[in-house]
This record gives structure tokens, sequence and C-alpha cells, in this order.
């Protein structure tokens, strides 16, 4: 045994580049596979780890009226419910150096949904707030500063006076949401709720449809008191059961889902301040009727003033709320209405479906050069082999010796390989995570069985490889062995006799076309070399540019608005304000409806989206030009329309079944009259008015615009509006668009750094291996010419002619081979919300392969330095 | 009777048998050098024997010195002297009394004793003999014997000297002077030779022999430019490349030399032809590729691959390679080490058949029977040459046997 161990040791030593070769490439191949997986998961599990943290609820429930401690504590006696706590949110207006911002303000609370401090501590005081970090970070808040909130809420107060008998008339004054003046920010936070994971949230966004640029959290004392009546807009829900799930677990969707069921009908039964009003209005009418009645008989308006008292809008709008229950994908659990665990689980399938599309293409390329290195290794022994035969070593034998050299190899490199792996995850998942989501720690991901698997395959595959590498070798016999195999193409009797070639250049030619296709494994494995790593450069150019381009392709060809402005229905004349101020900007527009929706095409997973719901086809065709994709009928501004790749994902028929569910609880089940192509981070649902009232039972109304700016920046153009009365807010959309691919561009820079690293090391290791062992094998040769009258740049050729070969065909293979992968990287890596164009990039090829051409001559010239070190008495002397 | 007449008579005896069996000059002078050996102690022997144009001349010598340029005229040098005055000249105790002349010719050598000697027949004088020894000093006795070997050999030496001497002046190719090289190996420091000095002629078939380790191919190297010297010269027709540039020795090699290996080193993808036509691009005027394999006896095997030659051939397809180029100085590295003796003395007659066409050869070999073929012998061990033996009459390849 020790003697096996002395004897492995010295092979190893002998053939030290080949062993590093061997290691180092499966050692790559096994960390991108295992890393990739290892960090597609552990952004999961990351994510999870702040849910749990926080202790997210399970299921939510947002009220427009109030809740009691008792109608909180009541939900206690649904089975299944382990933890309830109610909460107050409201939104307010606040001024940071010269902006105005919206946010929305939420009360601590102490079990279900906490905060998780990650600087400063929690506030306790009244006058004490926690703004979530990544607000802070972007609208430039300190721990320390003070923030005002100014919004008188007539909204909360009707809320306090149509369901609670604590307050009187007399207190209508007192609107402020809030006792204090001022707060000082004390801590940054993050919660469980990834609703919060960037500043500039899409407006509807909010469970109670106000836009907001910042999400604070302040104690429930400093809440107007009068506003709460001692009571909760919402309550947090939690399941022990549940607990045991991953959010991202199917299981803990569907037993989320059954929970929010049994609450929903619990709340619909046994929240009776609530239902009497809701479910006895049927009709708008009856709605208005009630709240005439409601306000007369408080004293707040005479009938004569109805129709012109702003207060009659908003008590009809408070009091025509239903009960928010909100179902599965679109507000409960850790999977909320949100886009922040939607971002997570595409960031998360980036990565493990990457894995196939990188790590198991670089496994199967560092299987094939494995194949090439023990191949060479075993040839240059031919004669030891021969020796041995000779001596009497038995064909197994020899093996077993390659065998155990492969074999060490392997160990080595599951053994870093797998800790590589782990290290990359604890360096990626921050990185990819860090723009969007506030990560107090990163969960450490890795699994055995997987790490078990990979190991057996790279055991079993560079142990079927060293097989049949050495099996063509050893069963040779031992004379022919020990003679030396002749690497020459022999070329037939007439070719022979053909006159010579008179150049020496053209006799330098002849004999590496004669090495070229004598020595085809030494070929083979140079042309792998150089073609992968073409392939490699172009497939991570192709990536790069793919997503750009794809941006870029979306809003050349597909939309022709960069802003959406929602406007204030409440304020009269808001219509025509907004769009007189559009026509003096000079600015495109069209009216439309926008909202969040959840979308479930039968028969497959929810999205969040986002339901468009046009009025004016000409202006509407002016900003958004819908090109139905292959197969699918042409646009006639008639029915629902969603991008492809759902079409793509799910091979639905172009009439699908599709439920929408927008935020407020409205839904609706009807058919798709086709997909159009989308290359955008988003999933719109575009409707016209007509089908939108047959699905919906409901007319839309225009609520917001889409428009070109055609002057100014954003913020030049929101400052202008913002003057508008009317207008409530403004969306950068082209630049939302641009910030919410840009995580994706950040996660494919990721990824196709690391296929350009593992270029690089491919180059290193195996093209200038190869070379090396080119002029190695030349040597008597070009010490021959040499010492005959030839330069060393003259006897050079043969070796540069052969690398001139070989990259000259390498480039074909290598781009074929190049686009395919960038392809299959396009095609794999893209999701139902992010979808990319697939013709072959051209630009890829157009830089990888000067690329290619460059690393091969450096790889060439740094092998030619050899040639330097060639004594000229290395041959007499030897 | 007396021992010492004994001895004479034996002397005598030997001496006139030697003679006798000897059918040549060559043979005479090595019979005599054995001779000399035996009765006295000396180690070199050198004789100078007048030319054509009354010049002394080196015509045997085994000493390390290379002489073969050296001329004394009459009266010049102890040489020229004993050979005018016709009275020997001996430095019994050379230690003790050094001349500068012998020291300065001899240079290398540790001369214990000297002794210069007249050979002249009844005719007149011949030339001169040298006598060194590097072990004790002549005695009186000894320089008696030598006395008398001359007498007895100086008709025989007139007899064969005067029709059979060939004086060919020849041009000096190659003049390695003062040469020394040291190898580091593994930070040892291993001297190879040291003030080595060696010519070459034009026209010559010079051979170094000696045995594996010695530095012939060391020596061989840094005359092909292969290699460089520590300190020293090397003068290839009149143009010093001993501290030549990269350049400059490439050209050297290219227009001057053309290179036989042990191990024949041919293209195994180029055809015969081919790989004559390989090295005949380097040069403006080379030999048609076919024309020297016709030499060679091997163009009907032009369009052969290596692989498909015996290793006889092969190694003629690498003479014929050497031809090719015209060069000034062909260099053999121990041609038939591969070979058995059949297919040896069939490149070897080759190798003759080259240089009777007037090439220039400078052959390293281990072979003893080898170096008969050579005009002159150069004897190297311990990284020093040890003799240089003129040879008059070189044997023919196919009388050699090993």
């Amino acid at each position: 045994m020790k003697i096996k161990l002395i004897e492995l040791i010295k092979n190893i030593k002998k053939n030290i580049v080949g062993f590093i070769s061997l290691t180092v490439f499966l050692f790559l191949a096994i960390t991108l596979f295992q890393g990739l997986d290892f960090t597609g998961n552990s952004i999961l599990h990351s994510i999870d780890g702040i849910f749990c943290d926080s202790n997210l609820y399970d299921v939510n429930v947002a009220t427009s009226s109030l809740v009691t401690q008792n109608d909180v504590e009541s939900f206690n006696n649904i089975d299944g419910v382990d933890e309830v706590e109610g909460y107050f949110t409201v939104s307010d207006d606040f001024t940071f150096g010269e902006k105005k911002f919206t946010a929305s303000i939420t009360s601590i609370t102490s079990d279900v949904s906490k905060c998780v401090v990650t600087n400063g501590k929690v506030p306790v005081e009244a006058n004490e707030i926690a703004i979530f970090e990544r607000c802070a970070d972007a609208l430039g808040i300190s721990i320390g500063d003070q923030i005002s909130f100014t919004r008188k809420n007539e909204i909360g107060f009707l809320r306090a006076l149509a369901f609670s008998e604590s307050i009187s008339s007399t207190d209508l004054n007192d609107t402020l949401n809030f006792k204090t003046e001022s707060f000082v920010v004390t801590a940054f936070v993050t919660t469980g709720n990834p609703l919060n994971h960037s500043p500039n949230v899409h407006p509807l966004d909010t469970s109670n449809g106000i836009p907001v640029n910042a999400v604070f959290y302040a104690p429930y004392a400093s809440f107007n008191q009068t506003i709460t009546a001692s009571g909760f807009n919402g309550l947090y829900l939690r399941s022990n059961e549940l607990k045991q799930y991953k959010y991202f677990d199917e299981k803990y969707i569907n037993e989320s889902e059954k929970l929010a069921a049994k609450v929903k009908a619990y709340a619909e039964s046994n929240l009776k301040t609530t239902i009497d009003y809701v479910t006895a209005f049927n009709s708008d009418l009856a709605v208005r009727q009630f709240a005439k009645d409601f306000l007369y008989s408080h004293g707040y308006i005479t009938p004569e003033q109805y129709a012109s008292d702003p207060l009659f809008d908003i008590a009809v709008n408070v009091i025509g709320n239903q009960l928010n229950a909100l179902e599965k994908n679109v507000s409960f659990g850790k999977k909320n209405s949100i886009l922040g665990t939607s971002v997570v689980t595409v960031l998360s399938n980036l990565f493990l479906d990457d894995r196939y599309a990188m790590g198991g293409v670089f496994f199967a390329i560092s299987i094939l050069i494995c194949f090439s290195v023990i191949t060479r290794l075993v040839v240059d022994e031919s004669v030891l082999i021969g020796t041995k035969k000779a001596l009497g070593f038995t064909r197994r034998e020899m093996l077993f010796n390659y065998l155990v050299f492969s074999l060490a190899g392997v160990l080595l490199a599951v053994i870093f390989g797998n800790g590589m792996s782990v290290i990359l995850e604890t360096i990626l998942v921050p990185s990819v995570l860090h723009k969007s989501f506030t990560l107090p720690r990163v969960v450490t991901y890795f699994d055995w069985r997987l790490m078990l698997i990979i190991a057996a395959i790279s055991v079993v595959s560079i142990g079927l490889i060293t097989f049949f590498a050495c099996r063509g070798v050893i069963k040779k016999n031992a004379i022919s062995l020990l003679h030396g195999e002749s690497k020459t193409r022999k070329r037939s009797s007439k070719q022979r006799e053909r006159s010579a070639a008179k150049s020496k250049n053209s006799l330098f030619m002849k004999t590496v076309l004669d090495g070229f296709f004598a020595d085809g494994k030494k070929t083979f494995a140079m042309i792998l070399g150089i073609s992968s790593s073409l392939a490699l450069l172009i497939a991570s150019f192709s990536l790069k540019f793919t997503v750009a381009d794809s941006f870029n392709k979306q809003y050349a060809e597909y939309f022709h608005f960069d802003t959406i402005s929602y406007v204030n229905s409440n304020v009269p004349q808001a219509k025509e304000n907004i769009e007189n101020f559009f026509k003096e900007e000079n600015d495109e527009y069209s009216p439309i409806y926008f909202d969040s929706c959840n979308i479930t095409i039968k028969g497959h997973e929810s999205f969040i989206g986002n339901i468009i719901v046009y009025f004016d086809n000409a202006s509407f065709d002016a900003l958004i030009h819908m090109d139905p994709s292959a197969n699918n009928p042409s646009f006639d501004h008639k029915g629902i329309w969603l991008p492809e790749s759902y079409q793509q994902d799910f091979k639905c028929p172009n009439e699908s079944e599709v439920e929408v569910v927008e935020t407020s609880g409205l839904s609706a089940t009807s058919t798709t009259t086709g997909f159009y192509r989308f290359y955008n981070y988003d999933c719109i649902l575009f409707i016209d008015a007509e089908t939108y009232k047959e699905a919906f039972g409901e007319e839309a109304r225009p609520n917001s615009y889409l428009v070109n700016r055609s002057k100014c920046d954003f913020d030049t153009f929101y400052e202008k509006a913002n003057q508008v009365e009317g207008h409530m807010y403004s969306l950068d959309y082209y630049g939302r668009s641009q910030s919410d691919v840009g995580i994706f561009n950040m996660v494919l820079t990721i990824c196709y750094s690391l296929y350009l690293a593992a270029t690089a090391v491919l180059s290193l290791f195996v093209i200038l291996n190869l070379l090396l062992t080119n002029v190695e094998e030349k040597k008597r040769d070009i010490i021959t010419v040499m010492i005959n009258g030839y330069s060393r740049s003259e006897a050079a050729k043969y070796v540069y002619y052969d690398s001139i070969l070989q990259t000259f065909i390498s480039l074909f293979i290598g781009t074929g081979f190049g686009l395919l992968l960038g392809w299959y990287g396009q095609v794999s890596l893209e999701s139902k919300i992010l979808y990319f164009i697939h013709t072959p990039n051209i630009l890829s090829v157009v830089v990888s392969i000067p690329i290619t051409i460059a690393l091969v001559a450096l790889m060439t010239l740094i092998a030619l330095r050899r040639l330097k070190k060639f004594k000229l008495s290395d041959l007499t002397n030897a | 009777m007396d021992s010492i007449l004994k001895k004479h008579f034996r002397l005598i005896s030997e001496v006139n048998d030697a003679i006798g069996s000897s059918k040549d000059l060559e043979e005479v002078i090595d019979h005599i050098f054995k001779i000399i050996s035996e009765y006295l102690n000396a180690k070199y022997a050198v004789i100078w024997l007048k030319d054509n144009k009354g010049l002394l001349r080196p015509y045997f010598s085994n000493c390390p010195v290379d002489l073969i340029k050296k001329r004394y005229k009459t009266g010049e040098g102890i040489v020229g002297k004993v050979f005018e005055d016709g009275f020997g000249k001996s430095i019994i105790d050379f230690e003790s009394n050094p001349n500068e002349e012998i020291k300065e010719l001899y240079k290398g050598i540790n001369i214990k004793s000297y002794h210069c000697s007249l050979i002249e027949d009844k005719t007149g004088s011949l030339g001169v003999m040298e006598i060194i020894s590097d072990s004790s000093n002549f005695t009186d006795e000894e320089l008696e014997m030598l006395e008398l070997i001359n007498i007895l050999s100086a008709t025989k030496i007139a007899t064969l000297g005067r029709y059979k001497l060939d004086w060919d002046d020849k041009e000096v190719l190659v003049e390695i002077k003062d040469v020394c090289k040291t190898y580091n190996t593994g930070g040892f420091p291993t001297k190879i030779f040291e003030n080595l000095n060696l010519d070459v002629y034009k026209g010559e078939f010079v051979v170094l022999l000696g045995k594996s380790g010695c530095g012939k191919s060391t020596l061989l190297n840094i005359v092909g430019g292969m290699d460089t010297v520590d300190s020293g010269s090397i003068v290839f027709n009149g143009v010093d490349f001993s501290n030549a540039g990269e350049k400059e020795l490439t050209n050297f090699r290219r227009y001057n030399l053309g290179f036989i290996f042990q191990a024949y080193n041919l293209m195994p993808n180029l055809t015969v032809k081919e790989n004559l036509d390989l090295i005949a691009e380097l040069v403006d005027d080379p030999m048609d590729s076919v024309e020297a394999l016709r030499l060679v006896g091997l163009e009907d095997k032009k369009n052969h691959y290596p692989s498909e030659l015996s290793g006889g051939q092969q190694q003629r397809v690498s003479i014929a390679r050497a031809l090719v180029k015209k060069p000034a100085l062909i260099l053999a590295d121990e041609p038939t080490a591969a070979l058995d003796y059949k297919t040896s003395i069939e490149v070897l007659s080759v190798l003759e058949n080259v240089y009777k066409n007037g090439a220039t050869i400078f052959m390293v070999t281990h072979n003893e029977e080898i170096a008969k073929m050579a005009n002159r012998i150069v004897r190297v061990k311990g990284g020093k040459i040890h003799e240089i033996i003129s040879n008059r009459n070189p044997a023919k390849a196919t009388d050699l046997e090993w």
C-alpha cells in the first residue's frame, strides 16, 4: 500500500502539468455547477431567512374599516391560526431636503412581521420612527434626522367615524395622522415584506392603493388615536404548522391558500361591523344613498351640498370598499402582492437554470478536455507501457495505475470544488441581492445529496474516460509500443512523385499539415481547447448583449412611452388639467386604466403583473406597437393580450383561460385573444374597455396616462407635473424598467464573468499546455533545422503554423458552438417576466473572435519563448 | 656478455625486424616509436623531416600539441640548429634547466627530460627527432640506444620518405586557440577542457577519438557554433566566431557547415528528397538534391519517407543532407554509433567517398578502428588533447574491422 502511494505521488510529480490540468478543470466544473445551484438556492433560503427572522405573516388581512383588539383576538379561533396581531397603516406626505415624498407608515408589531433592525434602535417613544433601510439609502435619510408628516387623513377619520362610536363629530378638525408633529429616525429596518425592496415601488403596489416612496415604522401609540380609535386596519396571522415550510415550497403555497380561505370565510361572517355595510350595498346608487344619509345624520353636510362637497365622494369610496382578505398570490403569506419575491424567484431561477446552461456545459467541456489530457499522458508514456508489458505487467495493473492517478485528481477536485462552491455562494448571494434587498444574513446552502451525485458523476466519467484513453494504448503489443508510433501521414506514391515544393515555407507547411492529420488526438485536443474558449466567450458576450439588445428592442420597436402619470380622480377637472399639461409640453399621451393584478392561466402558476385598459386606439397605437408573436391572430384592438413568454413557457394556445384578480379584489375569468412580443421585465395584460366590462362586470375608468415625454428628463417633468391640479404621481416607467432589467444584467454579468474566468483558465491550462507540449515534441526537429542553419524565428514556423491552422478551424467550430450555447443561455435564462430575443447575437461573435485569436497568439508567443531555451548542443549531448 | 651489449644487440635486432617488415614510412615510424617507448622512457616523439622546400616539418607526432603548421628553417630554433650542426641537443633535467622555446612549442606538456637528435643517412641529413619524457630524466644509456635507432632507421626513412612523402600545404580552415569550457552541473562546475588548441585544415579528415564523457562532443558543438566557449577563440576561415551573436552563428552554420547526427534526425513527415530540399533552400547555390542522393547511392529512394528506410540508409540520407549545401566543413557526431558493423561500413564508405571528393570532415567517434580512416587522429582524454597523430595512410572503410 505504501509503495502504491509512493508510486502514485511519483507519477503525479512526473506528470504534474497533466494532473493539475485534470484537477483544475474538474474543480472549475464542480465549482460552477454546484456554485450556481447553491447560489440559486441560497438566494431563496436567505430571503426565507429574513421572513423567519421577522416572523412574517402567513395571511395578511387588510381592511378599509377598523377592527378592534377583540376582533383581532377572535381570529385565534380559526383552526390553523396560532398568532394574530393587528396593525395600523396610513399614507402620508413628508418633505426631506427640497423634495416631497409620500410614505406609508405602519405600526410596529411585537410578534408577527416584526421589524429586523439593521442599524440603530427600535423606536419605542411616540416621536420615534424607523425607516426601511433601502428607502433611507435612496432618499439620503440618516439616523437622527427629523421627519414630519403633514397630511390630513380625512379618509381615516371618516373610517373611524363610520365604524366606531367612540368619537364625535367635533373631532373632525383633528385629522392629522399622528399625535406628534415630528419624528426622529432612530433605526433602519428590514422586514419580511419584500414589497419594500425598492424606494420607488410601483404606485399601486401597496395594499391600500397609495403610491409611496418610503416605508416607515412607528410605535402604535404615535398614531392619532382619534383616527385609529383604538383599532387596526390590518391583521397579520401566523400558523405554527406553516413554519415548517420554506416560502417557495409548493406545500406552503397550497396550505396558505387553505388558511387564507378560512380566514376570509371567518372575516366575512364575523367582522360584522364592516360586512353589514358592505354586503348591504349591491349597487353604486345604494352606496351613495347611504353615504348621503350618514353624512347628513352626522351634520357634516346639507342635502344641497352633496353634489359639490368632496367629502361625499370620499365617504362613498370608504364605505364602498370591501373587506380585503386578499387571496393567494396577491396578498397572503410570504408570497405577497409584491414584485419582491417574484424578483427573488426569477433571480434564483437564473442561477438554477444557469447551472445547466453554464455549469452543465462547462462540465461536459471539462470532461472532454480531461479525456484529451489523459490520452496525451498515456500516449507520451507508450514506451514505458511497452517496457512494463515486456516486463510482465498486466493490462489491468497498468490501467489501475492510471485510474488511481485520475481519481486522485477527482478527489482533490471534488474536495476543493465543494469548498469553492460554498465560498462562491457566500460571495454571489449578497452581490446579487444587495441591489434589491437588505440582507441581514446569508443562509449558506449546500446540498449533500447534490455533492454526492456530482462526486459520483465525476468519478464515473473520469474513470470511464481514463479507461477509454488507456485502452487504445495498453492493448497494443509491447514491441510496437517500444518502437514508438510513427506519427506520419503517408502520402500516396503519386502525391510523392509530384514535384516537391520549392520553398522552405511550403515544406514547413507540409510538415505541419502532416502532423495535423497524423496526430489526431493532439489536433482534436487543441481544436477543442480553442473552440471551447471561443464558444464560452461568445456565450458570455451573448448573455451580456442579449439583455441590452432585448431591452433596446422593446423600446425601439414596441414601447414608445416612458412615463405613467396617475390622476387623482377625486380632484375635479383633474383629467382636463393633466391633458392640457401634456399638450403644453407637447407630450404624446394616451388615457389608460392601470392596476396591479394577479394573472393565472388555467393549469399553470400565477404571476403578478399589471393590467392596462386602453380607451383611445389612436393614441394607444402611437405609444404601444402591439406585435403578435408567431401563430397569433393580428391585433385589432380587441380582447385580452398577454406577453409571448407565457405562451412559450406554458405552451398554451392562443385562446387560453385566464383569471385576473386586481388589487381591489375585483376579478374576472376570461379567454385570451393572443400573445404579443415583449422583451422587458414586467408582465402586462392589455385589454380594451369593452372586453374589460364584459369580463369584470364593471366599466373601467381611466386613472392614468401613458406618456412619451418629448422634451425633458423625468425629474423636470415630474416637478412640472406636480404643479398640475389633479396630478397624483408619475412613474418613470422607462427608468424603472432599466433598473429592474439592471438587476438581471447584474446577475448575468456575474454569470458571464464566471464564463470569462473559465475561458481564461481554459486558455492557460489547455491551449498553453498543448502548445508547450507541441514545442517539446518538435524540439528535435526544430533544433535539427536550426543546427543546419535556420534561424530561431524561421524554425518557430513549426509552432505557429500549427497554431494558425488550428485556430482557423476552431473559429468555425467555436462560432457555431458558441452561437448554440448563447441561444441555449437565452432560452434557459429567460422567464415569464423577462424574455429575450432569440436571434444569434452577431456582436458577440465579432467581439469574441479577435479575443480568441489574441489569446491563442499570446499563448503561442509564450510557448515560443520555450524555443529560446533550446540549446543546440542538447541534440548532440543527448 | 655485457648486459648493455646484449641490450644493444636486442635493440638492433628489433629495429631491423621492424624496418624490414614495414612497407611504408608510417609503419616504420610506428614501429620505431614503439621501440623508443619500450627502451627509453619517452612519452612523446616528434620526427621532423625536410620537405621539398628545405623546411623542417613535423612528419610524425604523438604529442598533444598540434604542430602541423610548424616549420623550421635550417639553423632556426633547436630543431633547425641540430639539423644544421648535426649535433644533438639534450636537456636532461628540463625542470631545472627549462628552455623557453621548447616550453612554448610544447605548451601544456609536463617536460621532464628532452632530447633532440639528427636523423641522417649516408647521403646526408634527413631530419630531426625529438623525444620527450614526462616522468624521468633520460640516461646516457637511453640516449645511446636512441642513437642506434636513428642510425638503423635513417636509411629506411630516407628511402621511403623520398619517394612517398606528400608535402601538400593545406590551408587552415578552423583554428581552435586556447579554448576553455566549463559546465555548471547542479551547482558544481565541471571543467570540460582548458587551453585547448587544435587546427583543422581544408580537405582533411580529422577524427576526435575518445571515450564517452571526454569532451569530444562538446568540442564538436563548439566548432559547430552550437555552444560557446568560456575563453579562447574559434576562428573559421579567418573569422573569429567565439563571441558571435546568435544571428552570426546561424549564418555561420547556414553557409559553412553540414551536420551528420548520430540519430540521423531526419524530418519524419518529409520524403528523403524533401528533407534535402529543406536544407538546400538555405543557400543560393546548393547541390541538386538528387545528385546528392546519387553520391550516397540512394537516388531511387528519393520519394520514400525516413521510416521506410533502414538505419544505414537514413544515415546516408543524413550525409546527403549535409552535402547539399556544399559546406566548407562537415561535422559528424558518432555517425555509426546506432548502426551495426555492416551498415557502419556502408556509411563509412560513403563518408570516405565524400572526403575523396574534397570535403573536409571533422568526426567524433569512440571507435579506435574507425579513427584509422582519418588523416589526423586527435585523441581526447580528460578534456585534454592527449595526442595528435598524423595518419599518412588512412585505412579504407572496407578494411576496417571491429
